[in-house]
């Protein structure tokens, strides 16, 4: 009974992380600036990778590699914000014409 | 060389391979020099045609593509239908060169994962070739790439100093920070798929990838100078020398202990040519990582 739930649960999750990295995909090719595909594709790396890596965990309940699967998403949790944090500076480094696509707070 | 006029054979050579060689008789250069001149086509008519062409290629290059996919979708098909069903006992992978690999590896090799018993001792030669190529690549990419006095301008020089100048005053304290909650993580992670390749999945290439991957994402949070002051140029050539020469040797003591019946502790072989396989990929990523950055260990 309570694997039934679990594999319910994990289905469910499942489905909609990949309806997020579904979103994600069509954010990035239909935006047209670095910063706007570049939000899109952070969704699908936070919250898309969040659903489907608890899905599987849901799945393989109380083993070891459902361990190893949340030590997969602290990883990537860490580290795939850092990486846009990397290329939303660089876009805004480089970029002379940078108030021409978005508002520019001065600080 | 008599007069100054008659060239060595080898210098012709090497002009003619320069492409800096003259036409040799005096009709070649009359002939050249009294050519008329190329006639140029008025620049509408010109356009005009490329434009022609240009409506000819894309009328039939979505033809073509489209052509080729079919083509090869039919291909891969018609392979994938006569492929042997997946599992079956009766398919002729499963012969008995892998039975013999899945029953003896352990006695004969010493590893009990059978994927390294096989890459590191049955087929250690192929492994010891990709080593060597990637030694011989990386020091390639060091001929080409070392930045020294010979190929460095002072304009360079400036802009590499400016450059560190704006790493030094603005820190990336994101990058930082979680560089350095991951960096230990992910070296520790190397050496544990490093030292098990032989009792479970992983081995010398995984394992070094991992290494370098963690030199590298230290390396360009904290800038080139923090790890080049631990890991120098001497440190970073011993290390790649060491791991490949230790490979080779090991394999030479495998190779003559088992033509001769020597009974050895293999274990602690498979773990040593592990180990230096993982230090060779692991140097080679790092170099390839800093010498296209900076052109320096």
């Amino acid at each position: 009974m309570l694997n039934n739930i679990l594999t319910a649960a994990g289905l469910i999750f499942l489905v909609f992380g990949v309806f997020v990295f579904f979103s994600a995909v069509l954010g990035l090719y239909r935006f047209d600036y670095v910063l706007n595909r570049m939000h899109a594709a952070a969704v699908g790396d936070a919250l898309g990778i969040f659903c489907i890596l608890v899905g599987v965990i849901l799945f393989h309940a109380p083993t070891l590699s459902s361990m190893k699967a949340l030590l997969i998403l602290v990883f990537l949790w860490i580290t795939s914000p850092v990486a846009s944090h990397l290329i939303a500076q660089v876009e805004t480094a480089t970029n002379p014409n940078l108030k021409s696509e978005c508002k520019v707070e001065k600080r | 060389m008599s007069d100054g006029r008659e060239k060595s054979a080898w210098r012709r050579f090497a002009d003619w391979v320069n492409g800096d060689s003259e036409p040799i008789d005096r009709t070649t250069q009359y002939v050249m020099n009294r050519r008329p001149p190329r006639q140029e086509e008025p620049p509408e008519l010109h356009e005009q045609r490329e434009r022609l062409r240009l409506k000819k290629f894309l009328g039939l290059y979505p033809l073509a593509a489209g052509f080729l996919c079919v083509a090869l979708i039919a291909i891969l098909f018609a392979t994938v239908i006569y492929i042997p069903p997946f599992g079956q006992p009766g398919n002729p992978t499963n012969n008995e060169v892998s039975r013999h690999y899945l029953e003896y590896t352990e006695e004969e090799t010493g590893a009990t994962n059978a994927v390294t018993g096989m890459i590191l001792s049955y087929r250690g030669f192929d492994t010891l070739g990709e080593s060597c190529v990637l030694f011989l690549a990386v020091s390639s990419v060091m001929m080409l790439l070392q930045r020294d006095k010979n190929n460095t301008d002072e304009q360079t020089l400036h802009r590499l100093r400016r450059e560190d100048a704006i790493e030094r005053t603005h820190p990336d304290n994101i990058l930082r920070k979680s560089a350095k909650l991951l960096t230990p993580f992910i070296l520790l992670f190397a050496l544990y798929v490093l030292f098990n390749g032989e009792i479970s999945p992983g081995g010398g290439f995984s394992g070094g990838a991992i290494l370098g991957g963690g030199l590298i994402l230290y390396s360009s949070a904290y800038g080139p100078e923090q790890l080049s002051r631990l890991l120098t140029r001497s440190l970073y050539d011993t290390v790649r020398i060491t791991g490949l020469m230790a490979y080779a040797l090991t394999y030479g003591i495998y190779i003559f202990a088992g033509a001769n019946g020597i009974k050895l502790e293999m274990e602690w072989m498979m773990i040593v040519i592990d180990l230096a396989v993982g230090l060779v990929v692991a140097c080679t990523i790092y170099g390839f990582y800093t010498m296209f950055q900076r052109g320096k260990v």
